[in-house]
């Protein structure tokens, strides 16, 4: 087993554990609210049932909101690169109890962002699909999507790639995941050979590029040099190519 | 300024004063939502209590109320957040096009959907910051700075999140020097430094403090610093490295050093055009006028290149 069927196994161990608390505590709610209407030792019990009900389903979402509030915490770690301590805290929320599956897919879809950025792409990858194959919509489908064709890209998979480009491209994206999208479509097209398909739209790509950080732009750049080279147009080449090298710190030659 | 000067959007005079677009965006105070539930939960615990020992004549209308009471009120919490829910995330897409509209320089489009969004009480305290943060950016970019220098004063009195304390600060620098109040951008700049010193804002600070140097005319401290601001913003925001590149330019033809000059314009047009440049710094128009801009690709230009020349 992998290790990250095993994160997905113990995912889906722990949430099907949370969905039959939920259901649990419902069937006990109902039960001891019809159970009020009856003679008055039955309804004494159907009173406190309910009242156990109510306290123990606060206590569930109080553990909750917990855990999810220490999770919470993953992406500054992750940013702050202190990455041995964002897996402690994923691994403590993604095993424990929780009564909110969405916050837990949020918890796994970090997980895959700390496994992309630690270059164990194959986990990312796994971990990803299975956020998407999640039959709820959630709010991480775009970003798991970019993580994913980021992580197949890194594995050559150019096949999976091009399915996650074609979805990603569906989207109405913002500029921050519009300017991942395009690094990751220009390392696609590079390795395909589509160089005329890069430089489609370039007065649009240039001002995305813009909004990356210098890293971005640089490596945006640079592909977009080698796909004019490809095409054979060099005074195009020459002037990215030089834009790439001066932001990248390497001297252009001017 | 009038609207439709060269460089400057055209929608700049729909932009209201910062006064009006900061009182008028403050959220509302919240819904005090935890205390209806706090009662919502008294009356369904107090009446289980009741309706499980009481009189069982009462018994029956206690029971109806004890389930039903708290169902309708919580059915009515639950219409009501959702609907909050709802705005909440399109207030959130709504200020995140105008941010992305901005991010692209296309200020045109992105002042008509701040106004609406200002001019009302919004949501969210951040998506208020974030909205505002435009605001003054726009304000800037029209060169209204003396009531972009007033927003920036009055949010940072009012209190903005940890990261938005260093952006602000740089831009109230560079207003305060566009302003002509050399003293207090110098101080502006002081305080920013000592940010960047925790934090990992010092492009900005570079980039403020190398304007300063170009504004007090020293341009041996320009020449000095450049490389190691070029480091600096090289790390972060490398496109502003055009402005520091812009700015070496200047200092170099200040020293009557035309070929180091020319080297140097001709790295700030390879990232920039001429014209963003002198819109944004206007003391490097004489530079543009003394050093030929490096030649720009025809297909990378979205429109046909426009006659601009330097005053």
């Amino acid at each position: 087993m992998s290790p990250a069927s095993a994160d997905i196994a113990l995912f889906r161990r722990w949430n099907s554990l949370g969905q039959t608390v939920r259901y649990t505590l419902l069937a006990v709610l109902i039960v001891g609210s019809m159970m009020l209407w009856m003679p008055q030792g039955i309804r004494l019990v159907g009173s406190g049932l309910v009242i156990l009900a109510m306290l123990v389903y606060v206590a569930l979402w109080m553990l909750t909101l917990k855990s999810a509030r220490r999770a919470a915490e993953a992406p500054d770690l992750i940013a702050r690169r202190e990455y041995d301590l964002a897996e402690r805290l994923l691994r403590q929320s993604i095993g424990g109890f929780s009564l909110a599956p969405i916050n837990r897919l949020g918890e796994l879809y970090n997980l895959a962002v700390l496994r992309q950025v630690q270059s164990r792409y194959a986990e990312s990858a796994d971990l990803t699909g299975f956020i998407l194959s999640a039959r709820q919509r959630t709010p991480f489908e775009i970003p798991a999507r970019l993580v994913r064709l980021e992580a197949v890209l890194e594995l050559g998979n150019l096949a999976a790639a091009h399915a996650e480009l074609l979805r990603l491209w569906s989207f109405p994206l913002p500029v921050n995941e519009s300017g991942r999208l395009l690094l990751a479509a220009l390392r696609y097209e590079a390795a395909v050979g589509a160089h005329e398909h890069s430089l489609a739209g370039l007065p649009a790509k240039l001002k995305l590029a813009q909004t990356l950080g210098a890293e971005g732009y640089a490596k945006a750049h640079a592909h977009l040099a080698s796909a004019a080279r490809n095409s054979n147009r060099p005074d195009l080449a020459r002037w990215l190519q030089d834009r790439s090298d001066l932001v990248a710190g390497t001297t252009p030659t001017l | 300024m009038s609207p439709g000067q060269p460089g400057q959007p055209s929608v700049a005079h729909l932009l209201p004063p910062p006064e009006v677009a900061l009182a008028r965006s403050r959220p509302r105070p919240p819904f005090p939502v935890a205390p209806l539930l706090m009662i919502c939960l008294a009356i369904g615990l107090g009446g289980l209590l009741l309706s499980g020992t009481g009189d069982p004549a009462s018994g029956s209308i206690v029971r109806t109320a004890v389930v039903f009471i708290p169902l309708i009120v919580l059915l009515a919490l639950s219409f009501w957040g959702g609907t909050m829910a709802r705005r909440f995330r399109d207030e959130n897409t709504f200020v995140t096009r105008v941010e992305d509209s901005a991010r692209l320089d296309h200020y045109d489009s992105a002042v008509p959907g701040l106004v609406p969004l200002l001019g009302a009480a919004m949501l969210s305290p951040l998506h208020r910051l974030r909205a505002l943060f435009v605001y003054v950016m726009a304000l800037l970019r029209c060169g209204r700075y003396e009531e972009a220098t007033r927003a920036i004063d009055q949010l940072l009195e009012e209190g903005v999140t940890s990261g938005m304390v260093p952006p602000l600060k740089a831009a109230r620098a560079y207003s305060l020097l566009r302003e002509d109040r050399l003293h207090d951008a110098d101080r502006a700049l002081t305080e920013l430094k000592r940010l960047g010193r925790d934090g990992n804002f010092s492009a900005l600070a570079a980039v403020a403090e190398a304007y300063r140097d170009v504004r007090t005319g020293n341009s041996d401290a320009i020449l000095e610093h450049h490389a190691q601001r070029c480091d600096n913003v090289r790390r972060q925001v490398g496109r502003r490295l055009a402005d520091l590149e812009a700015m070496a330019a200047w200092a170099h033809l200040r020293k009557s050093d035309l070929p180091a000059a020319q080297f140097h314009w001709s790295r700030a047009t390879l990232l920039d055009s001429p014209r963003e440049l002198v819109d944004r710094y206007p003391e490097l128009n004489a530079v543009a006028a003394a050093c030929p801009a490096r030649p720009v690709p025809p297909e990378t230009l979205e429109v046909p290149p426009q006659h601009w020349r330097p005053a």
